[in-house]
């Protein structure tokens, strides 16, 4: 609950900012920079339930997010969205059990996704460094298609255009 | 321990004409008096990852125990996210061939460059410095080769330079360039890319600058010719099959999957050899006389991905850059986080 102590101390102006849809209307051609979170307007005061929108994320982010918050038993609910395909964000909804904090949820999810990741990276590089695996060269294509020429009665390279040498 | 592949919960129903229990149930409340809630220490227990098999430019590994929102992840960063250098700008001081100069400037672009992504930056879009740009020259004239008999019809023997290839393009390092790409001199992946022809008198002048971008961009900069994966099938016989039927059964599937093997009694009898093999083709399903005795399924959290490089990264090196764009991402969220609630 490190998120509880901060929120205290969230004062009016903050508010204020994150209930202004126009923060949200910055677009790619204002050039305008944009905060890659913010809270859309209409969020519960204590934060139970937000819609949080990331800015230049997609699919990749969101659905990893939405399903390691749906892994959080304290959650209600929680989706994404992206609202239109040629805007380059996303809305995540989280509705929290009991009044807890959707922000400190996304938090914890966010550090558990690392988590995840990390062991995933960490797995991986541990199998490659074992060697335990089939090592082989790749197909020759080039070989295979003069292969399949001659077997076909073409006579290979009559073209000629995929040699280097001429 | 890995999970067991028996357990009915991890299995996607292959049926007749539908699919069926394709989403996962393992979230908490789901089960009563079950805790499905994040795990970090369950997840290291069942969490599978193990290459299969490499080659210069595919690695195929299995990455079993997460859920497909992460391995989509992975897939998708592979494609779209993970960066390369390619050729961006095109300053043509002279083209007399046949193809127009917007049409090569575009064929040039889409030709892979060895240049490894992580010795560059992205172009801040002010002045261009060695560190974000690389430049090369396409500079090829084709002539008439003196003395040729006129009864000669092959261009090859005719002309110099009637093809211009990707390995035409020239290098042209500056700066402190010439020493940091010593190791492999920045050139096209494949020398051999016929990128225009030309006839005698024409020519081509073309002045390239090669930046670093991603594939959701662009996807001349994607690193992967393909980043898939496919979930484990798995055959589950329900009961013996006849041994009259057993040669058609075996014949249901593709070659390695089915072996008919001599049991405790010298019976012959079928066994499920190589699942992996499978095409899930769903061939079986079509003979009555087997339609009680299999069932169809794949293990929804066992993916088998195969990532095919470009060229520009050695293709064991693809995944573990997509997890650091994966992790970057976090960072950034939690950092804008943290000015969210700090700043007024």
């Amino acid at each position: 609950m490190s998120q509880s102590g901060k929120q205290e101390n969230v004062n009016e102006d903050v508010s204020a900012r994150l209930d202004n849809a126009g923060v949200l209307l910055q677009s790619v051609s204002t050039g305008m920079e944009q905060d890659k979170i913010t809270i859309l307007p209409g969020h519960e005061p204590d934060y139970s339930a937000c819609t949080f929108c990331l800015w230049k994320e997609d699919h990749t982010l969101g659905n990893a997010l939405r399903w390691i918050i749906m892994k959080d038993p304290d959650v209600e609910f929680c989706g994404y969205s992206a609202p239109h395909p040629s805007e380059p964000k996303i809305h995540l909804r989280v509705q929290m059990y009991d009044n807890l904090s959707a922000v400190d949820c996304l938090r914890k999810a966010l550090a558990n996704l690392r988590d995840l990741l990390t062991t995933v990276s960490g797995q991986y590089n541990s199998s490659l460094k074992s060697g335990e695996f089939i090592r082989e060269d790749d197909v020759d294509v080039r070989a295979t298609v003069e292969a399949t020429l001659r077997q076909r009665g073409f006579g290979a390279d009559q073209d000629g255009d995929v040699n280097m040498a001429a | 321990m890995p999970l067991s592949n028996d357990d009915p919960r991890r299995h996607v129903q292959v049926l007749p004409e539908r699919i069926g229990n394709v989403a996962g149930s393992d979230f908490p409340g789901h089960y009563p008096g079950e805790d499905h809630s994040w795990n970090l220490t369950k997840f290291k227990e069942n969490l599978v990852c193990s290459i299969q098999r490499l080659t210069p430019s595919i690695i195929e590994f299995d990455l079993v125990g997460v859920d497909a929102s992460i391995a989509n992840a992975i897939r998708r960063v592979l494609i779209a996210e993970v960066p390369t250098v390619a050729i961006e700008e095109c300053y043509v001081w002279n083209n007399t061939s046949i193809m127009q100069d917007e049409v090569l400037a575009h064929r040039l672009g889409l030709v892979p460059l060895n240049v490894d992504p992580r010795q560059m930056s992205y172009y801040s879009g002010k002045t261009p410095t060695e560190r974000d740009t690389m430049v090369f020259d396409l500079r090829v004239r084709c002539d008439r080769v003196i003395g040729v008999p006129l009864t000669e019809t092959d261009p090859k023997m005719k002309y110099y330079d009637s093809n211009v290839y990707s390995g035409m393009l020239d290098w042209k390092p500056s700066g402190g360039q010439e020493d940091r790409f010593r190791k492999k001199r920045p050139a096209p992946v494949d020398s051999d890319i016929l990128l225009l022809k030309l006839r005698p008198g024409q020519m081509v002048d073309f002045h390239c600058f090669a930046r670093k971008g991603i594939g959701a961009d662009h996807a001349k900069f994607s690193p992967v010719a393909t980043a898939s994966y496919r979930l484990l099938p798995h055959i589950i016989l329900r009961g013996p099959i006849p041994r009259e039927h057993q040669d058609k059964f075996q014949k249901c599937f593709p070659p390695g999957v089915i072996e008919i093997e001599q049991d405790g009694h010298g019976e012959p009898q079928v066994v499920v050899k190589n699942p992996r093999k499978d095409t899930v083709s769903r061939e079986v399903l079509r003979h009555p006389e087997f339609q009680d005795l299999v069932q169809l399924t794949r293990i929804r959290d066992h993916f088998i991905f195969k990532v095919e490089s470009v060229g520009q990264y050695d293709p064991q090196d693809l995944v573990p850059e997509a997890i650091k764009i994966l992790l970057n991402k976090i960072t950034a969220v939690e950092d804008s986080l943290d000015k969210l609630f700090t700043t007024a």
